[in-house]
Protein backbone atom coordinates (compact mmCIF):
# COMPACT_ATOMS: atom_id res chain seq x y z
CA UNK A 1 0.00 0.00 0.00
CA UNK A 2 2.79 2.38 0.91
CA UNK A 3 4.57 1.51 -2.31
CA UNK A 4 1.38 2.27 -4.25
CA UNK A 5 1.29 5.76 -2.78
CA UNK A 6 4.39 6.63 -4.76
CA UNK A 7 2.52 5.89 -7.99
CA UNK A 8 -0.61 7.91 -7.22
CA UNK A 9 0.18 10.71 -9.66
CA UNK A 10 1.04 8.30 -12.43
CA UNK A 11 -2.07 6.19 -11.93
CA UNK A 12 -4.34 9.21 -11.79
CA UNK A 13 -2.82 10.80 -14.88
CA UNK A 14 -3.14 7.53 -16.82
CA UNK A 15 -6.77 7.17 -15.71
CA UNK A 16 -7.56 10.77 -16.65
CA UNK A 17 -5.93 10.38 -20.06
CA UNK A 18 -7.69 7.09 -20.65
CA UNK A 19 -11.06 8.55 -19.71
CA UNK A 20 -10.66 11.70 -21.79
CA UNK A 21 -9.35 9.75 -24.75
CA UNK A 22 -12.20 7.23 -24.71
CA UNK A 23 -14.99 9.77 -24.38
CA UNK A 24 -13.71 12.78 -26.29
CA UNK A 25 -10.47 12.51 -28.22
CA UNK A 26 -11.33 9.22 -29.93
CA UNK A 27 -14.55 10.72 -31.33
CA UNK A 28 -12.70 13.79 -32.50
CA UNK A 29 -10.15 11.64 -34.31
CA UNK A 30 -12.90 9.59 -36.00
CA UNK A 31 -14.66 12.79 -37.06
CA UNK A 32 -11.36 14.06 -38.43
CA UNK A 33 -10.89 10.88 -40.49
CA UNK A 34 -14.45 11.20 -41.86
CA UNK A 35 -13.83 14.82 -42.76
CA UNK A 36 -10.63 13.82 -44.53
CA UNK A 37 -12.45 11.28 -46.66
CA UNK A 38 -15.25 13.79 -47.38
CA UNK A 39 -12.64 16.32 -48.39
CA UNK A 40 -11.05 13.78 -50.74
CA UNK A 41 -14.45 12.98 -52.29
CA UNK A 42 -15.12 16.69 -52.62
CA UNK A 43 -11.84 17.19 -54.48
CA UNK A 44 -12.69 14.33 -56.86
CA UNK A 45 -16.15 15.80 -57.44
CA UNK A 46 -14.63 19.20 -58.13
CA UNK A 47 -12.23 17.69 -60.68
CA UNK A 48 -15.15 16.03 -62.50
CA UNK A 49 -17.18 19.23 -62.47
CA UNK A 50 -14.27 21.31 -63.74
CA UNK A 51 -13.62 18.87 -66.56
CA UNK A 52 -17.32 18.85 -67.49
CA UNK A 53 -17.67 22.63 -67.45
CA UNK A 54 -14.52 22.97 -69.60
CA UNK A 55 -15.95 20.48 -72.11
CA UNK A 56 -19.32 22.19 -72.26
CA UNK A 57 -17.72 25.62 -72.56
CA UNK A 58 -15.64 24.41 -75.53
CA UNK A 59 -18.74 23.61 -77.63
CA UNK A 60 -19.74 26.25 -80.14
CA UNK A 61 -23.40 26.98 -79.43
CA UNK A 62 -24.27 28.09 -82.96
CA UNK A 63 -22.76 25.14 -84.78
CA UNK A 64 -24.25 22.79 -82.19
CA UNK A 65 -27.74 24.17 -82.88
CA UNK A 66 -27.14 23.82 -86.61
CA UNK A 67 -25.92 20.25 -86.25
CA UNK A 68 -28.87 19.25 -84.07
CA UNK A 69 -31.35 20.86 -86.49
CA UNK A 70 -29.85 18.94 -89.42
CA UNK A 71 -29.78 15.74 -87.46
CA UNK A 72 -33.42 16.19 -86.43
CA UNK A 73 -34.25 16.52 -90.12
CA UNK A 74 -32.26 13.43 -91.13
CA UNK A 75 -33.28 11.34 -88.14
CA UNK A 76 -36.48 12.80 -86.71
CA UNK A 77 -37.50 12.32 -83.11
CA UNK A 78 -40.91 11.09 -84.20
CA UNK A 79 -42.36 9.35 -87.24
CA UNK A 80 -42.00 11.98 -89.95
CA UNK A 81 -43.67 11.44 -93.27
CA UNK A 82 -43.03 14.91 -94.69
CA UNK A 83 -39.25 14.63 -94.45
CA UNK A 84 -39.30 11.17 -95.97
CA UNK A 85 -41.46 12.33 -98.91
CA UNK A 86 -39.14 15.27 -99.54
CA UNK A 87 -36.06 13.02 -99.51
CA UNK A 88 -37.58 10.37 -101.79
CA UNK A 89 -38.78 13.04 -104.16
CA UNK A 90 -35.31 14.57 -104.31
CA UNK A 91 -33.56 11.22 -104.88
CA UNK A 92 -36.06 10.15 -107.56
CA UNK A 93 -35.57 13.46 -109.41
CA UNK A 94 -31.80 13.12 -109.25
CA UNK A 95 -31.99 9.54 -110.57
CA UNK A 96 -34.71 10.38 -113.11
CA UNK A 97 -37.09 7.67 -111.97
CA UNK A 98 -40.77 8.14 -111.37
CA UNK A 99 -42.44 7.10 -108.16
CA UNK A 100 -45.58 5.18 -109.00
CA UNK A 101 -46.83 4.25 -105.57
CA UNK A 102 -45.98 4.82 -101.92
CA UNK A 103 -47.58 2.86 -99.11
CA UNK A 104 -46.89 3.64 -95.48
CA UNK A 105 -47.11 1.25 -92.59
CA UNK A 106 -46.53 3.64 -89.71
CA UNK A 107 -47.80 1.26 -87.05
CA UNK A 108 -50.19 1.92 -84.19
CA UNK A 109 -51.41 5.33 -83.17
CA UNK A 110 -48.84 6.69 -80.82
CA UNK A 111 -49.25 5.90 -77.18
CA UNK A 112 -46.75 5.43 -74.40
CA UNK A 113 -46.67 1.68 -74.88
CA UNK A 114 -46.23 1.73 -78.63
CA UNK A 115 -43.57 4.46 -78.50
CA UNK A 116 -41.23 2.42 -76.36
CA UNK A 117 -38.46 0.59 -78.27
CA UNK A 118 -40.06 1.22 -81.69
CA UNK A 119 -37.70 3.26 -83.80
CA UNK A 120 -38.69 2.48 -87.37
CA UNK A 121 -41.54 1.90 -89.74
CA UNK A 122 -41.80 0.43 -93.23
CA UNK A 123 -42.59 2.17 -96.47
CA UNK A 124 -43.40 0.35 -99.71
CA UNK A 125 -42.36 2.17 -102.83
CA UNK A 126 -42.86 1.40 -106.50
CA UNK A 127 -40.62 3.21 -108.99
CA UNK A 128 -40.30 2.98 -112.73
CA UNK A 129 -37.42 3.79 -114.99
CA UNK A 130 -34.64 2.28 -117.01
CA UNK A 131 -32.52 -0.32 -115.24
CA UNK A 132 -29.59 2.11 -115.12
CA UNK A 133 -31.80 4.78 -113.58
CA UNK A 134 -33.18 2.35 -111.01
CA UNK A 135 -29.65 1.37 -110.15
CA UNK A 136 -28.72 5.04 -109.74
CA UNK A 137 -31.73 5.54 -107.51
CA UNK A 138 -30.62 2.68 -105.27
CA UNK A 139 -27.04 3.93 -105.14
CA UNK A 140 -28.26 7.42 -104.25
CA UNK A 141 -30.54 5.94 -101.57
CA UNK A 142 -27.63 4.05 -100.10
CA UNK A 143 -25.37 7.09 -100.20
CA UNK A 144 -28.10 9.38 -98.98
CA UNK A 145 -27.66 10.44 -95.42
CA UNK A 146 -31.33 10.03 -94.71
CA UNK A 147 -32.10 7.51 -92.03
CA UNK A 148 -33.59 4.73 -94.02
CA UNK A 149 -32.44 1.39 -95.29
CA UNK A 150 -33.56 -0.79 -98.18
CA UNK A 151 -35.19 -3.80 -96.56
CA UNK A 152 -36.08 -5.50 -99.81
CA UNK A 153 -36.30 -4.84 -103.52
CA UNK A 154 -37.96 -6.58 -106.41
CA UNK A 155 -37.11 -5.58 -109.95
CA UNK A 156 -39.56 -6.64 -112.64
CA UNK A 157 -39.63 -6.22 -116.36
CA UNK A 158 -43.23 -6.42 -117.37
CA UNK A 159 -44.33 -7.43 -120.87
CA UNK A 160 -45.41 -3.89 -121.54
CA UNK A 161 -41.93 -2.71 -120.63
CA UNK A 162 -40.06 -5.32 -122.70
CA UNK A 163 -38.08 -3.72 -125.45
CA UNK A 164 -38.56 -0.27 -123.96
CA UNK A 165 -35.70 -0.82 -121.56
CA UNK A 166 -37.99 0.19 -118.70
CA UNK A 167 -38.37 -1.76 -115.51
CA UNK A 168 -40.33 -1.46 -112.34
CA UNK A 169 -38.84 -1.82 -108.89
CA UNK A 170 -40.85 -2.49 -105.75
CA UNK A 171 -38.92 -1.47 -102.69
CA UNK A 172 -39.53 -1.81 -99.01
CA UNK A 173 -37.72 0.83 -97.04
CA UNK A 174 -37.21 0.81 -93.31
CA UNK A 175 -37.45 4.41 -92.15
CA UNK A 176 -35.86 5.24 -88.83
CA UNK A 177 -36.57 7.80 -86.16
CA UNK A 178 -35.11 8.19 -82.71
CA UNK A 179 -36.72 9.61 -79.61
CA UNK A 180 -34.08 10.82 -77.20
CA UNK A 181 -34.92 11.37 -73.55
CA UNK A 182 -33.67 14.69 -72.30
CA UNK A 183 -32.89 13.41 -68.84
CA UNK A 184 -29.22 14.03 -68.19
CA UNK A 185 -28.63 12.18 -64.94
CA UNK A 186 -26.35 13.44 -62.16
CA UNK A 187 -24.51 16.70 -62.55
CA UNK A 188 -21.15 14.93 -62.14
CA UNK A 189 -21.89 12.56 -65.03
CA UNK A 190 -19.24 13.35 -67.65
CA UNK A 191 -20.13 14.39 -71.20
CA UNK A 192 -19.72 11.44 -73.61
CA UNK A 193 -17.92 12.81 -76.64
CA UNK A 194 -18.46 11.71 -80.23
CA UNK A 195 -16.16 9.00 -81.51
CA UNK A 196 -13.99 9.59 -84.59
CA UNK A 197 -16.41 7.54 -86.69
CA UNK A 198 -19.36 9.61 -85.51
CA UNK A 199 -17.49 12.85 -86.12
CA UNK A 200 -16.72 11.74 -89.67
CA UNK A 201 -20.38 11.01 -90.34
CA UNK A 202 -21.40 14.30 -88.76
CA UNK A 203 -19.00 16.14 -91.06
CA UNK A 204 -20.78 14.60 -94.07
CA UNK A 205 -24.11 15.78 -92.69
CA UNK A 206 -22.89 19.33 -92.39
CA UNK A 207 -22.86 19.56 -96.17
CA UNK A 208 -26.58 18.98 -96.37
CA UNK A 209 -28.67 22.07 -96.89
CA UNK A 210 -32.04 21.91 -95.24
CA UNK A 211 -35.08 22.57 -97.46
CA UNK A 212 -36.51 26.00 -96.86
CA UNK A 213 -39.91 26.11 -95.29
CA UNK A 214 -42.31 28.23 -97.29
CA UNK A 215 -44.64 30.23 -95.14
CA UNK A 216 -48.08 30.84 -96.54
CA UNK A 217 -48.76 34.50 -97.38
CA UNK A 218 -51.12 36.47 -95.23
CA UNK A 219 -54.55 35.98 -96.72
CA UNK A 220 -57.17 38.46 -95.60
CA UNK A 221 -59.92 36.64 -93.78
CA UNK A 222 -62.64 39.19 -94.48
CA UNK A 223 -65.14 40.58 -91.99
CA UNK A 224 -65.31 38.87 -88.68
CA UNK A 225 -68.94 39.90 -88.37
CA UNK A 226 -70.79 39.44 -91.71
CA UNK A 227 -73.74 41.57 -90.52
CA UNK A 228 -71.52 44.58 -89.87
CA UNK B 1 33.94 -1.15 4.27
CA UNK B 2 31.28 -2.72 2.23
CA UNK B 3 27.76 -3.40 3.39
CA UNK B 4 27.89 -0.95 6.25
CA UNK B 5 25.00 1.48 6.10
CA UNK B 6 25.24 4.06 8.75
CA UNK B 7 21.85 5.63 7.86
CA UNK B 8 18.66 4.43 9.53
CA UNK B 9 16.35 2.20 7.59
CA UNK B 10 13.48 4.68 7.56
CA UNK B 11 15.75 7.37 6.13
CA UNK B 12 16.86 5.05 3.31
CA UNK B 13 13.24 4.16 2.54
CA UNK B 14 12.19 7.82 2.42
CA UNK B 15 14.99 8.63 0.00
CA UNK B 16 13.93 5.80 -2.37
CA UNK B 17 10.32 6.78 -2.10
CA UNK B 18 11.14 10.37 -2.99
CA UNK B 19 13.06 9.22 -6.05
CA UNK B 20 10.15 7.12 -7.21
CA UNK B 21 7.72 9.95 -6.60
CA UNK B 22 9.91 12.30 -8.58
CA UNK B 23 10.07 9.89 -11.49
CA UNK B 24 6.35 9.15 -11.50
CA UNK B 25 5.58 12.85 -11.33
CA UNK B 26 7.77 13.44 -14.36
CA UNK B 27 6.09 10.58 -16.22
CA UNK B 28 2.65 11.88 -15.32
CA UNK B 29 3.52 15.33 -16.56
CA UNK B 30 4.91 13.86 -19.80
CA UNK B 31 1.75 11.79 -20.32
CA UNK B 32 -0.53 14.72 -19.65
CA UNK B 33 1.51 17.04 -21.83
CA UNK B 34 1.55 14.54 -24.70
CA UNK B 35 -2.15 14.09 -24.39
CA UNK B 36 -2.66 17.85 -24.46
CA UNK B 37 -0.46 18.19 -27.53
CA UNK B 38 -2.42 15.41 -29.25
CA UNK B 39 -5.68 17.19 -28.54
CA UNK B 40 -4.28 20.47 -29.78
CA UNK B 41 -3.11 18.84 -33.01
CA UNK B 42 -6.52 17.26 -33.51
CA UNK B 43 -8.19 20.59 -32.84
CA UNK B 44 -6.03 22.51 -35.33
CA UNK B 45 -6.36 19.81 -38.01
CA UNK B 46 -10.13 19.77 -37.60
CA UNK B 47 -10.19 23.55 -37.98
CA UNK B 48 -7.96 23.44 -41.02
CA UNK B 49 -10.05 20.74 -42.74
CA UNK B 50 -13.21 22.65 -41.88
CA UNK B 51 -11.84 25.74 -43.66
CA UNK B 52 -10.70 23.68 -46.65
CA UNK B 53 -14.07 21.93 -46.84
CA UNK B 54 -15.86 25.29 -46.79
CA UNK B 55 -13.68 26.65 -49.61
CA UNK B 56 -14.13 23.43 -51.55
CA UNK B 57 -17.91 23.63 -51.19
CA UNK B 58 -17.86 27.17 -52.51
CA UNK B 59 -15.86 26.09 -55.56
CA UNK B 60 -18.12 23.08 -56.12
CA UNK B 61 -21.19 25.30 -55.93
CA UNK B 62 -19.65 27.70 -58.42
CA UNK B 63 -18.88 24.88 -60.89
CA UNK B 64 -22.39 23.45 -60.47
CA UNK B 65 -23.88 26.86 -61.22
CA UNK B 66 -21.74 27.14 -64.33
CA UNK B 67 -22.79 23.69 -65.53
CA UNK B 68 -26.45 24.47 -64.84
CA UNK B 69 -26.13 27.63 -66.92
CA UNK B 70 -24.84 25.43 -69.78
CA UNK B 71 -27.63 22.87 -69.39
CA UNK B 72 -29.20 23.71 -72.76
CA UNK B 73 -25.91 23.06 -74.46
CA UNK B 74 -25.52 19.79 -72.59
CA UNK B 75 -28.99 18.62 -73.63
CA UNK B 76 -28.31 19.47 -77.28
CA UNK B 77 -25.02 17.61 -77.25
CA UNK B 78 -26.66 14.65 -75.55
CA UNK B 79 -29.32 14.53 -78.31
CA UNK B 80 -26.58 14.84 -80.92
CA UNK B 81 -24.56 12.02 -79.38
CA UNK B 82 -27.51 9.65 -78.99
CA UNK B 83 -28.65 10.20 -82.55
CA UNK B 84 -25.15 9.89 -83.99
CA UNK B 85 -24.69 6.54 -82.25
CA UNK B 86 -27.94 5.40 -83.86
CA UNK B 87 -27.04 6.82 -87.28
CA UNK B 88 -23.63 5.13 -87.27
CA UNK B 89 -25.36 1.84 -86.54
CA UNK B 90 -27.86 2.36 -89.41
CA UNK B 91 -25.07 3.22 -91.82
CA UNK B 92 -23.19 0.06 -90.99
CA UNK B 93 -26.32 -1.98 -91.69
CA UNK B 94 -27.16 -0.34 -95.04
CA UNK B 95 -27.44 -3.00 -97.72
CA UNK B 96 -25.36 -2.26 -100.80
CA UNK B 97 -28.09 -3.08 -103.27
CA UNK B 98 -26.29 -1.23 -106.02
CA UNK B 99 -23.37 -3.65 -105.92
CA UNK B 100 -25.70 -6.63 -106.33
CA UNK B 101 -27.54 -5.00 -109.20
CA UNK B 102 -24.25 -4.21 -110.94
CA UNK B 103 -23.41 -7.91 -110.69
CA UNK B 104 -26.66 -8.86 -112.35
CA UNK B 105 -26.03 -6.33 -115.11
CA UNK B 106 -22.84 -8.23 -115.86
CA UNK B 107 -24.98 -11.36 -116.13
CA UNK B 108 -27.12 -9.69 -118.73
CA UNK B 109 -24.00 -8.82 -120.66
CA UNK B 110 -23.19 -12.57 -120.76
CA UNK B 111 -26.47 -13.29 -122.55
CA UNK B 112 -28.72 -14.00 -119.54
CA UNK B 113 -32.05 -12.24 -119.81
CA UNK B 114 -33.30 -11.24 -116.35
CA UNK B 115 -37.04 -11.49 -115.76
CA UNK B 116 -37.21 -10.38 -112.20
CA UNK B 117 -34.90 -9.87 -109.26
CA UNK B 118 -35.80 -9.81 -105.62
CA UNK B 119 -33.32 -8.63 -102.97
CA UNK B 120 -34.12 -8.99 -99.31
CA UNK B 121 -31.93 -8.86 -96.21
CA UNK B 122 -31.62 -12.65 -96.03
CA UNK B 123 -32.12 -13.85 -99.59
CA UNK B 124 -31.71 -12.84 -103.23
CA UNK B 125 -33.91 -14.56 -105.80
CA UNK B 126 -34.02 -14.03 -109.53
CA UNK B 127 -35.59 -15.65 -112.53
CA UNK B 128 -33.96 -15.44 -115.91
CA UNK B 129 -33.67 -16.97 -119.31
CA UNK B 130 -30.55 -18.38 -120.98
CA UNK B 131 -30.49 -18.95 -124.73
CA UNK B 132 -28.63 -22.27 -124.44
CA UNK B 133 -27.00 -24.66 -121.98
CA UNK B 134 -23.55 -23.03 -122.35
CA UNK B 135 -24.96 -19.67 -121.34
CA UNK B 136 -26.74 -21.32 -118.41
CA UNK B 137 -23.47 -22.96 -117.21
CA UNK B 138 -21.70 -19.67 -117.60
CA UNK B 139 -24.35 -17.99 -115.44
CA UNK B 140 -23.99 -20.58 -112.70
CA UNK B 141 -20.20 -20.43 -112.78
CA UNK B 142 -20.31 -16.65 -112.34
CA UNK B 143 -21.96 -17.16 -108.98
CA UNK B 144 -19.90 -20.10 -107.86
CA UNK B 145 -16.45 -19.49 -109.29
CA UNK B 146 -16.00 -15.79 -110.00
CA UNK B 147 -14.29 -13.53 -107.47
CA UNK B 148 -17.18 -11.08 -107.38
CA UNK B 149 -19.77 -13.86 -107.07
CA UNK B 150 -17.93 -15.41 -104.12
CA UNK B 151 -17.60 -12.01 -102.49
CA UNK B 152 -21.33 -11.26 -102.76
CA UNK B 153 -22.98 -14.63 -102.18
CA UNK B 154 -22.34 -17.50 -99.83
CA UNK B 155 -24.89 -19.99 -101.13
CA UNK B 156 -26.35 -20.65 -104.58
CA UNK B 157 -29.42 -22.79 -105.16
CA UNK B 158 -31.09 -23.62 -108.46
CA UNK B 159 -34.77 -23.61 -107.51
CA UNK B 160 -36.25 -24.44 -110.90
CA UNK B 161 -35.15 -25.16 -114.43
CA UNK B 162 -37.18 -25.66 -117.60
CA UNK B 163 -36.72 -25.56 -121.33
CA UNK B 164 -39.16 -24.03 -123.74
CA UNK B 165 -39.94 -24.97 -127.33
CA UNK B 166 -37.25 -22.63 -128.64
CA UNK B 167 -34.65 -24.49 -126.60
CA UNK B 168 -34.16 -21.58 -124.22
CA UNK B 169 -33.74 -22.30 -120.53
CA UNK B 170 -35.93 -20.59 -117.94
CA UNK B 171 -34.61 -20.88 -114.42
CA UNK B 172 -34.88 -19.49 -110.92
CA UNK B 173 -31.92 -19.18 -108.59
CA UNK B 174 -31.89 -18.19 -104.94
CA UNK B 175 -28.80 -16.91 -103.20
CA UNK B 176 -27.76 -16.12 -99.64
CA UNK B 177 -25.97 -12.77 -99.67
CA UNK B 178 -22.76 -12.41 -97.69
CA UNK B 179 -24.03 -9.35 -95.81
CA UNK B 180 -26.61 -11.57 -94.12
CA UNK B 181 -25.17 -13.02 -90.93
CA UNK B 182 -28.16 -15.23 -90.25
CA UNK B 183 -29.97 -15.79 -86.92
Amino acid sequence: MKALKNYYYLIISVLVVFFLFSFFTKKKIEALRNNLSILQQGREKLTLLQKKSETLSSFDEISLIDQVNKLNYILPSEKSVAGLMASLDLVSQEASVSIKKITFSPGNVSSDKTKVNKENFDVSLAIEGKTEQIKNFLVKLKNSLMAFNVKGIKILKTKAQEGSGLARADLILTVYYKTVTQKLGEITKPVTLLTKEEEKLLLKMENISLPSVETSPNIPVGKTNPFD
Amino acid sequence: MKGINLLEKSVVETKESTNIKRKTTVYSVVILLSFTVLNLVVFFLANSYYKKARELNIEIKSQENLINSLKDREIKYHVLKEKMVFMTKIFKEKIDVGQIIRFFEDLENQGIYLNDLSIAASKVTFSAMAKDSNTLSLALSLFIESKQGKKLFSEVKLDSLGQDKKGQYNFTISLIPNYYEGT
